[in-house]
């Protein structure tokens, strides 16, 4: 069970502050949900949370250490769904999992068998052996959801995966980052869509580079 | 619009710089190709010219008067001058007038005869070491070593006589006219007898029959005012420097077939020139470089445009999105042909234009370094093919944007292409039109003619092809095989490779590339190997002296003088030839075997030379011998029919080394009888040879038996004889010849002693002496037996037979002269050989150096086209390592965007470092390995075709290829090339990578 807290961070890129003075806590069997508008800086809270963008002041943390760069994050098992799925299109559906699976530790066998689970889960297997470029978008991005689901993290931040998908598949995906998340994982998904958001345990709204808790049912 | 396009050109100026690089290169290599020919054919007249014999320098006209046909009625009347005004038309020529007859009256001997020599401005070109030069009439020079071998000094009186031939065993010279009295005016020696000035005359050459080599000198009045038997007018016309150029051989040419017609027209004119073999030799050694350069300017080419090809390709598949975005918004289709393929025109038409330039300039620094003084042949005719490469270029271009211009959009929006499968129409004409110039080339047994000249190029590029079919599949097997196993660098690098859209053509490329490389490397080696054993192996040794044949030097003298010169047999071997017996019979060579291992240039690939020298002269007893200066012969004759008859004679050769002669006793008698000859040749001792008996006349056979019961005291035991033919041996311990036989000197039947194995051992190269006989010395067949098979005989070539001369001489029953003799020097030789050879009363009449034969060899057509094999292995090595740079470069964005994806998913670094870092190299890797196997068989398969070693190759076993060491080397360099390239975009793209991620 591992807690991933962001404190008082400012965040922002070159002379930019795009959030300040943010805190947020992703805790373990929680689904949290950040909010706001293009431009708000959810994708900018989660690169932060995954160790891919460093805070300007305050801190984040995994466990109450640093967490580090995102190097040491995938050590500590913080895993990244990006908005652009991040896939690489030189390998297919199922390589691409496999790899990050390989990548974060994984047997060549348990590759094998959390691929074939999490394309299943996603309803993908028809397209395993397919090249990323072979994909829809939505198939694309379910895909990238799959690896996320594959990678078995212990923090899982999903930036924008449902944006993409119809309805039925949102909800199944929901399901499965609820899933997620009854194993032990702090699942945090930003999203724009406040049905998506609705369904979150928690909500954390960004608006003018500022935080504000929608929902925090376990704030004092 | 042109806004728009410069901007997407400068958006992506490397690729635009590439890309005008490779067009550069592409026509650049059309243009050296001619220009490369027009300078090697240049090449090849200056270095022919350079290392032409003095023969081929000049031209004599030549003229035989005989005074006493003049006296008789009017023949022999012929004058050089009448050829004057033809001489006067030539340009460029300076001439010598020389007049001669031979006298009596100087010399002791009668065997020869002094050369009386008038010649123009002689005293230039003489140093006078007494006296002075001669200036009136009754003047002479005379040489410094006669003078003091006749005690003779300036100012002497000096009678001279002109001189007749007469007889013919041996001729002689007698007094043919009125004496004159000479006065020495100086006494002289020659500086330098091979200088130009003095010609083919002859007049150093000294011998037995020819005379001490130093004619007597006077003035045009002296021998005006002699009376005369025969002489000789010449004029020398010399070339001078810049007269036999490139640039002047169809004057000289036209010139000299002026000439030719008045001295045809003219009785008893002669013309005597080598110009025309040196015509002969530059023409044949241009037609041979029109042949070789085009086997290589062809694929130098064709790579360029199929760089270009896969480079525009390339980069239009990287601009698949922009393209996309003009289709979606509906563009009118020139605006979407122009927005799509302008970028890639423009660079191409740009380096196009500026190879024009660099081609030529490129041909004419290598030239000028290669080729320094051949002169730069001012033209345009080397353009004559950059129209074409620019539009090949340009159509190559537009065809590899063919797919990004006619695809639908949706098609356009995927990036990568396996599940597009176009049909491999290139590759299926490139099989096609290589099958077919292979089959041309075959059939028309290696005629570089037509397809035929592009088989190389087509059947490299062809298997290139076919190899990258094979290649890609099987390393996208191997990387998915690795990803399977958890080995993420190699998988990732492998699938990047098999993946990427236009890998296989750039595998392709960089294979075909490589392969151009290793084909010119096995033509350069192959051909720099044979002109070595064309030089060393074809003169036979480091160095051969002719001996003069026509003082029928004896076998036993040529032996014994070079043996007394290099007693140890460290540095000198004598040799003469075997008479080839007929169309049936082989060529071959007798050598003193003694000396084989330590002189001769011996063949790769057989027995040792030691072992075969020491198979050829096995241990045998020496020919019975005699002392005095008569021959006493025992003989009865008997059962012989009464209408024949029968002669006998002995062949003896001289210990001491005056020679050998056959001893006719004469007609026998029947029944019993001494018979007497006398022989002064066997004062000092004689070995015999021989005992012949041969019929007599015309009768077609004589049946007869010959008891042999004394001769000069040797004894006779038919057990230590052996007759090859037409004879039975032997009657109870008795020396009787039962013979059937016809006229001497065929129809002999031989008694020979046991001196030699029976048969005669000898080594034979090919198929050696049809039904184990060769003609002998003597001239009478010998059965042999080969005891070793060579590759080559030296000198002789594939079909020839060795044998030891010792044995040979043994044999030998004919008296006569060795044929062709020579003596072979090895590389301890000393300097002053020749001098020492000549001692030994040998005439040197020619010195051929292997080393002078390499240079001219290096200087020939093949070895200076080869050349422009090497600037194109450079070139081609440049072409595959710019298609690289051009891939890495366009490929850098998406690999990177790949990776940075990967690396944010929990790729190590390191992982990252080996995919990006090994990509590359593990594929040119790849590609040089094919690449040389590619260039290794098509060099198989056509490289039999090249004029390597001219259009009319010596009988030598030619090396058919590379030294291993060598194409390897060639290989590692373009191997180097390509790592270099490599290594550094998988650098960038690895820092890219990295950035991507942050």
């Amino acid at each position: 069970m591992t807690t991933l807290t962001v404190e008082a961070a400012d965040l922002g890129y070159g002379g930019n502050v795009v959030l300040g003075s943010v805190t947020v806590t992703a805790r373990p069997g929680e689904l949290l949900a950040v909010t706001g508008t293009s431009g708000a800086g959810k994708t900018t809270l989660l690169s932060a949370m995954a160790g891919l963008l460093a805070p300007r002041a305050g801190t984040v943390t995994v466990d109450g250490t640093a967490l580090g760069d995102r190097d040491r994050a995938v050590a500590r098992g913080v895993v990244l769904i990006p908005q652009e799925n991040g896939l690489a299109a030189i390998l297919t559906a199922a390589e691409n999992i496999a790899v990050a699976v390989i990548a974060t530790g994984g047997s060549p066998a348990d590759a094998r068998r959390r691929t074939a689970e999490s394309l299943d889960a996603l309803g993908l297997s028809g397209q395993a052996n397919q090249l990323i470029d072979e994909l829809s978008g939505g198939q694309q991005q379910r895909t990238a959801i799959a690896r996320g689901l594959a990678l078995h993290g212990e923090v899982l931040l999903a930036d924008e995966v449902t944006s993409e998908l119809d309805a039925a598949n949102r909800q199944k995906v929901i399901d499965l980052l609820r899933a997620e998340a009854s194993r032990g994982a702090a699942v945090v998904l930003a999203t724009h869509d406040p049905e998506t958001a609705a369904a979150c345990d928690r909500e954390l709204h960004l608006a003018d580079g500022v935080a504000v808790w929608v929902k925090n049912p376990g704030s004092a | 619009m042109i806004n728009v396009l410069l901007a997407m050109i400068w958006s992506r100026r490397g690729q635009a710089v590439t890309l005008a690089l490779l067009a550069l290169l592409a026509v650049a290599s059309a243009v050296a190709a001619p220009a490369y020919l027009l300078a090697v054919e240049r090449a090849v007249a200056q270095g022919q010219i350079e290392t032409a014999d003095i023969d081929e320098l000049r031209l004599q006209l030549r003229a035989v008067k005989d005074a006493q046909a003049q006296e008789q009625g009017g023949g022999g009347t012929a004058d050089v001058a009448s050829a004057g005004a033809a001489l006067d038309a030539m340009t460029g020529f300076s001439y010598v007038y020389s007049e001669e007859m031979p006298t009596v009256g100087m010399e002791p001997t009668d065997l020869y005869a002094s050369r009386l020599v008038f010649r123009q401005s002689v005293c230039d070109h003489l140093v006078l070491v007494a006296g002075r030069c001669v200036s009136g009439e009754g003047d002479v020079l005379l040489g410094a070593k006669s003078a003091e071998r006749l005690e003779l000094a300036p100012g002497d009186a000096l009678v001279l006589r002109a001189a007749q031939i007469k007889g013919d065993r041996p001729p002689v010279w007698i007094p043919g006219a009125d004496p004159k009295t000479f006065t020495i005016a100086g006494i002289y020696q020659v500086p330098d007898p091979s200088d130009i000035y003095w010609g083919t005359h002859g007049y150093f050459v000294s011998g037995p029959l020819i005379g001490p080599g130093e004619p007597v000198f006077t003035t045009k009045t002296s021998l005006i005012a002699m009376q005369r038997t025969t002489s000789v007018e010449a004029i020398d016309a010399i070339a001078q420097p810049g007269t036999l150029s490139i640039d002047r051989l169809d004057t000289v040419r036209a010139d000299l077939a002026g000439l030719q017609a008045v001295t045809e027209a003219v009785p008893g004119l002669n013309l005597d020139t080598g110009i025309p073999r040196l015509f002969d030799r530059i023409e044949s050694g241009r037609a041979e470089a029109r042949l070789l350069v085009p086997v290589m300017a062809v694929p130098l080419v064709l790579l360029a445009c199929f760089s270009i090809y896969l480079t525009v390709g390339h980069g239009a598949e990287s601009r698949r999105d922009e393209i996309a975005v003009v289709a979606l918004r509906g563009a009118r289709w020139w605006t979407r042909w122009w927005l799509a393929t302008g970028e890639s025109l423009a660079a191409v038409l740009a380096g196009a234009l500026a190879g024009c330039v660099l081609g030529q300039l490129l041909v004419n620094v290598v030239s000028a370094a290669l080729f320094p003084g051949a002169g730069a042949d001012p033209t345009l005719s080397s353009l004559r093919y950059a129209p074409a490469a620019t539009l090949i270029a340009l159509a190559a271009a537009l065809l590899a944007q063919r797919e990004p211009l006619f695809s639908p959009v949706s098609a356009l929006l995927q990036r990568t292409t396996r599940s597009r499968r176009p049909v491999p129409v290139i590759e299926a004409v490139v099989l096609v039109l290589a099958a077919a110039a292979g089959v041309q080339l075959y059939l028309s047994d290696g005629s570089l003619d037509g397809l035929g000249t592009f088989a190389p190029a087509l059947i490299m590029l062809a298997l290139a092809l076919l190899a990258a079919r094979a290649v890609l599949p099987l390393v996208s097997r191997h990387a998915g095989r690795a990803l399977n196993r958890g080995r993420l660098g190699a998988g990732l690098a492998g699938l990047q490779l098999s993946r990427r859209p236009g890998a296989g053509r750039l595998f392709a490329l960089l294979a075909a590339a490589a392969a151009v490389a290793g084909y010119a490397t096995c033509a350069v080696d192959a051909a720099a190997q044979g002109r070595q054993v064309e030089a060393w192996l074809g003169t036979g040794a480091d160095r051969v002296l002719t001996i003069e044949a026509a003082d029928r030097v004896p076998r036993r003298k040529l032996l014994d003088a070079v043996r007394t010169v290099d007693p140890e047999g460290r540095f000198a071997m004598a040799v003469t030839e075997l008479p080839s017996g007929g169309s049936g019979g082989v060529p071959g060579l007798a050598v003193d075997s003694s000396r084989l291992a330590a002189v001769a240039s011996w063949p790769e690939g057989g027995p040792s030379a030691a072992g075969v020298a020491a198979s050829l002269h096995p241990r045998a007893p020496e020919r019975p011998s005699f002392t005095g200066d008569e021959i006493v012969v025992d003989v009865t004759l008997s059962e012989i029919a009464a209408d024949r008859r029968m002669r006998l004679g002995i062949a003896v050769s001289s210990q001491a080394g005056f020679g050998e002669t056959v001893v006719e006793i004469g007609v026998l008698k029947n029944g019993s009888a001494r018979y007497r000859q006398p022989l002064s040749l066997c004062a000092e001792g004689c070995w015999i040879n021989g005992i012949g008996v041969s019929g007599l006349g015309k009768a077609t056979e004589t049946v007869g038996k010959v008891e042999i019961r004394a001769l000069s005291g040797i004894t006779l035991d038919p057990a230590d004889w052996w007759v090859a033919q037409n004879a039975q041996l032997g009657e109870d311990g008795r020396f009787v010849l039962r013979t059937s036989v016809r006229a001497a000197p065929a129809g002999t039947a031989w008694a020979r002693f046991r001196a030699t194995p029976d048969p005669l051992p000898l080594a034979q190269a090919g198929a050696g002496a049809p039904g184990g006989v060769i003609t002998s010395l003597g001239g009478d067949p010998l059965p042999v037996a080969s005891v070793a098979t060579l590759p080559a005989v030296p000198r002789i070539g594939r079909n020839a037979v060795l044998m030891d001369l010792e044995l040979a001489d043994r044999l030998a029953v004919d008296g006569n002269g060795a044929q062709a003799p020579q003596v072979w020097l090895g590389p301890d030789a000393p300097a002053d050989i020749v001098d020492q050879i000549q001692a030994q009363g040998l005439t040197v009449v020619d010195d051929t150096g292997a080393a002078q034969v390499q240079e001219r060899l290096d200087r020939q057509g093949p070895a200076l086209a080869l050349t422009f094999h090497v600037l194109a292995a450079v070139l081609v090595t440049m072409l595959g390592a710019g298609a690289l740079v051009l891939t890495v470069a366009v490929d850098r964005d998406r690999r990177a965007g790949d990776l940075s994806a990967l690396r944010a998913q929990g790729l190590p670094a390191r992982v990252v470092r080996r995919a990006t870092l090994w990509t590359y190299p593990v594929l040119v890797g790849f590609a040089v390995v094919v690449g040389l196997l590619v260039g290794v068989v098509t060099w198989w398969l056509t490289g039999w075709a090249l004029p390597l070693a001219g259009l009319t190759p010596p009988d030598l076993p030619m090396p058919s290829g590379p030294a291993l060491p060598v194409l390897l080397a060639a290989a590692g360099v373009v191997f180097l090339v390509y790592v270099v390239v490599a290594l550094a975009g998988g650098r960038a793209l690895r820092k890219r990578a990295e950035k991507g991620m942050s």
